[in-house]
């Protein structure tokens, strides 16, 4: 069977050329030849196809076996070279293997051929399968070399630190970020133990945990939650959060922890959670209640606690039902509110005041004030608000209006007042005169007389009016207030019915007060009398009562005038009929009185009001209808010493023992009437009905300088027993005294031959000054007469 | 009997007060405030000046500082219904500045008497 060769021959001979293709077809090749002679030539063949063997001659005319060699060589082709020469040496033989022959042969001496080209291309193929293996080894070598390259820039540029550590805890493989992450060079932390980036605190639980992870390996991150740190190269710490991923390699098993430290986010969370706590903190302690809803109002998303406070509703009740917002809100207000809310809130001008009513049914003001919150794209879709309780502020604004109208009227009075004292100064001036040059003509010095009563009494009523308006002059010292108090109560206790309770609490270890002593006991007997009157259909109890206190902010924020510090308060309650609110609005004003047309001047509370603003005081008022009224007077307290303040007797001008009847059905009135003349310096004597007073005058009508008798008596009343007394003595000055004036006037009472009427309850003064009045007179006149 | 000038704006009192003191037989002066009070004491000066102490022109608390000033030997009665709204008491300012009587309007003959009895008796 015949093995197919692909023969180049380098001849320049045709029939040895023939001759050595007989011999190897002898030999059992089937041959494909091709015979060249020239450099070119055998180029040319060479690159055309492919050669199982080139057989070269050694010696050509322009060509060699040396030559055709080279152009194998240089052709890049591992091809068996045999030469076949006639007459060579063997030193040339030598010299043509040594150049990368592969064998030598004699021309006459073929039939070693076969069997050399059967080796040679046994021998090139060897050669040939050896460097392909070859070739792909490096290129195997080359593409791992590439692909490890690869994963280290890969490795490195990963945003977080990775490092892969050995089942013994060394680190096999960190990279870039892991050297910025802890600060340590590669070199440096390469076979070292992975606990050298752990803080030292954990360093030493750290290799057991590393164990069990490798005991039961899986994808998963570190320390479920806790807390991790890592440790730098200066010590110190920063939290993280690390991945482990287990693998195998033939060289055994790893994991490959990446690391990110999270200071940055840690502390952007921090920062968020300190800035809602923030939050948290002012909309949970501001008096302001923030909200905010959607458009729709349907529903609340936000409301703070403050609501709970301010609205009395929980704020869970609020965001249930988003709309019950409008049912808190007072009646009155309720319309106007929702059209405002409806129209302004989006438009970001809505900003309301008005009631709600909480469900203690109590009143509070409210100023609610809301803005448009926009989205991204500028779309309206959230309102944001304000509100709050200005109930204080509000109330404060009204004390202080109504302290303004007080000044205004004060002034308007204190103007008048002065201006009418020169009037009334002129009118009693002249009067004078009109007497003295009317001497002699008895009806008109009657009239005269009459005019200056009348004077008198306008006098007395600027009097109060310019107390009101604190230009009265008063001297102020520091005293114990409850001098004056205890001694207007006296008065009082005996002036009022015992159907009325008196409970009083003055104890004597309270600071001083900078006051006057007869404008505090005016004070007292002005609140006791109206304390008085407001209990008069039924029983009663008035409570005075005086104490120290000290006026913290809280007290100043609710009445305005008040002064942080040391105070002495003053408590006048009784369980009356109490006021209403217009009337607390007008109390203090000047001629403003709930009493029948000549029953009260309704000056008294203006006095008041002025005494105690003379006195850098505040006067407060609580009153119930049908409960009761309370009046609180404060009083700044002084650290001097206080004396027991002039004592009001020594500014009434005194009797001198004379002897005055006190005629009044109700005994302790009586009394009280005695006492009061005691007190002056009278001798006073008492009647408790009218008969027993006439039976005294008539049985000495000398006996009594003056009477002072009550109109409203049983049997007989005060005028007529008057006109009868007169029958028994014309010259004897009776003063009536009433508790109702309407049921009397001033005509009626002089037409009856009395020289002067006193409101029930007097005073102490105005009934001192009057009976002095009245006995002074008596002597000019005696002394005119004798 | 002493010499006495009447400072006072309101015409009415003025007159009142005129005839007044001369029922007690004193010799009256008067003027309308007290620029024209300084300038007639000037030329005839009184042993009493009874004066306001709220009028147009000079107010009573300078007439009466200027007067104690020039006529330090001078008696001043002071008379006031009380000021026009402001919270001072005039009456015990013009003690302060000197006056030896003070009269609270509206006030009686006999207090005038005693008022002038009293500046008379003043060192």
């Amino acid at each position: 069977m015949s093995r197919p060769l692909r023969a180049l021959i380098v001849e320049d001979n045709e029939d040895d050329a023939m001759l050595l293709l007989r011999e190897l077809e002898r030999a059992g090749y089937a041959v494909i030849s091709e015979r060249v002679d020239t450099a070119s030539g055998m180029r040319t063949a060479l690159a055309g196809g492919s050669w199982d063997v080139v057989i070269s001659d050694y010696s050509m005319p322009a060509f060699g076996a040396l030559e055709a060699l080279e152009v194998l060589k240089a052709a890049r082709q591992d091809v068996p070279f045999l030469i076949v020469s006639g007459t060579v040496g063997e030193e040339t033989a030598v010299e043509c293997l040594r150049a990368g022959a592969h064998d030598f042969l004699v021309k006459n001496r073929l039939t070693r051929l076969p069997n050399a080209i059967d080796r040679e291309i046994r021998a090139a193929r060897s050669r040939a399968s050896q460097h392909e293996e070859e070739r792909k080894n490096r290129a195997l070598e080359t593409a791992r070399a590439c692909a490890e390259d690869r994963l280290r820039l890969v490795i490195d540029a990963a945003p977080d630190a990775m490092i892969m550590v050995d089942a013994h805890g060394a680190m096999t493989l960190v990279n870039a970020r892991t050297e910025q992450v802890f600060d340590y060079t590669r070199s440096e932390l390469l076979g070292r133990p992975v606990e050298m980036l752990v803080p030292e605190r954990f360093r030493a639980v750290h290799p057991g945990l590393r164990g069990g992870y490798f005991d039961r390996p899986q994808a998963r991150p570190m320390g479920a939650g806790r807390e991790l740190f890592g440790r730098r190269r200066d010590g110190s710490e920063m939290p993280v959060e690390i991945q482990l991923v287990p693998f195998r390699t033939d060289e055994g098993r790893f994991v490959l922890a990446s690391v990110v430290d999270v200071t940055e986010r840690k502390r952007a969370e921090a920062a968020l959670r300190e800035s809602e706590q923030r939050f948290r903190q002012i909309a949970e302690n501001i008096n302001e209640v923030f909200w905010m809803t959607d458009v729709q109002k349907n529903q609340m998303l936000y409301i703070s606690p403050g609501y709970e406070l301010i609205w009395g509703r929980t704020c869970a009740s609020l965001c249930q039902t988003p709309r019950t917002w409008l049912d808190a809100i007072h009646p009155e207000d309720r319309g106007r509110v929702l059209e405002a809310a409806m129209a302004k809130q989006q438009r970001g001008d809505y900003d309301e005041v008005y009631r709600i009513i909480r469900p203690d049914d109590t009143v509070r003001w409210i100023r609610d004030r809301a803005f448009p919150i926009r989205n991204d794209v500028g779309q309206v879709f959230r309102v944001a608000g304000i509100a709050e309780d200005i109930t204080d502020y509000r109330r404060l604004e009204e004390q202080f209006r109504k302290a303004q109208k007080m000044e205004a009227i004060g002034t308007l009075a204190g103007g008048i007042a002065h201006d009418f004292n020169n009037i009334l100064a002129a009118i009693t001036g002249f009067t004078s005169l009109a007497r003295i040059a009317a001497a002699g003509n008895a009806e008109v010095q009657e009239y005269l007389e009459e005019i200056g009563r009348a004077g008198e009494r306008a006098a007395d009523l600027v009097q109060q009016i310019m107390a009101f308006s604190r230009q009265r002059e008063h001297k102020r010292s520091p005293i114990q207030l409850r001098y004056a108090v205890a001694e207007a109560l006296t008065l009082l206790r005996a002036t009022i019915p015992a159907t009325i309770e008196f409970r009083t609490d003055l104890p004597s270890d309270l600071p001083a007060v900078l006051a006057d002593a007869t404008q505090i006991h005016q004070v007292v007997m002005n609140l006791g009398t109206n304390a008085w009157h407001a209990m008069r259909d039924r029983p009663g109890r008035l409570e005075v009562r005086l104490e120290k206190l000290r006026v913290d902010e809280h007290l100043v924020e609710m009445h305005a005038g008040l002064h942080p510090g040391p105070y002495v308060r003053l408590s006048v309650s009784d369980t009356g009929h109490g006021m209403d609110q217009r009337t607390r609005e007008r109390m203090f004003e000047p001629f403003f009185t709930t009493k029948a047309p000549g029953e009260g001047t309704g000056l008294g509370l203006s006095v008041v009001h002025g005494i105690v603003q003379g006195h850098d005081g505040v006067i407060t008022v609580y009153s119930e209808v049908g409960k009761g009224t309370a009046f609180q007077l404060y009083f700044p307290a002084v650290a001097a010493e206080a004396s027991a303040g002039t004592t009001i007797e020594a500014t009434i001008p005194r009797g001198t023992g004379q002897r005055v009847l006190v005629v009044d059905d109700e005994e302790p009135l009586a009394r009280l009437g005695k006492k009061m003349l005691e007190q002056l310096g009278y001798a006073a004597e008492v009647c408790t009905s009218a008969a027993e007073a006439l039976a005294a005058v008539r049985a000495d009508p000398d006996r009594f300088a003056l009477i002072v008798t009550d109109d409203t008596m049983p049997m007989m009343t005060g005028t007529s027993l008057a006109r009868q007394l007169l029958q028994l003595r014309p010259d004897l000055p009776i003063v009536l005294t009433s508790g109702y004036s309407a049921r009397l006037t001033r005509e009626q009472v002089l037409e009856a031959g009395i020289r002067d009427l006193l409101l029930k309850p007097t005073t102490l003064q105005l009934l001192g000054a009057t009976v002095h009045r009245l006995l002074a007179q008596e002597d000019s006149s005696t002394c005119h007469t004798s | 009997m002493p010499h006495i000038l009447i400072i006072e704006d309101d015409d009415s009192l003025r007159k009142m007060l005129r005839l007044t003191l001369a029922k007690m037989g004193h010799t009256v002066a008067e003027a309308q405030n007290g620029k024209e009070g300084l300038a007639i004491h000037g030329k005839a000066p009184a042993d009493i000046v009874l004066t306001d102490l709220i009028m147009p022109e000079m107010e009573g608390l300078e007439t009466i500082m200027r007067l104690r000033r020039t006529h330090p030997g001078v008696k001043i009665i002071a008379m006031s219904g009380g000021g026009r709204g402001k919270a001072i008491d005039y009456l015990q300012a013009a003690k302060w500045m000197g006056a030896a009587q003070v009269l609270a309007k509206p006030f009686s003959e006999k207090d005038l008497a005693a008022a002038i009895e009293g500046a008379l008796k003043v060192g």
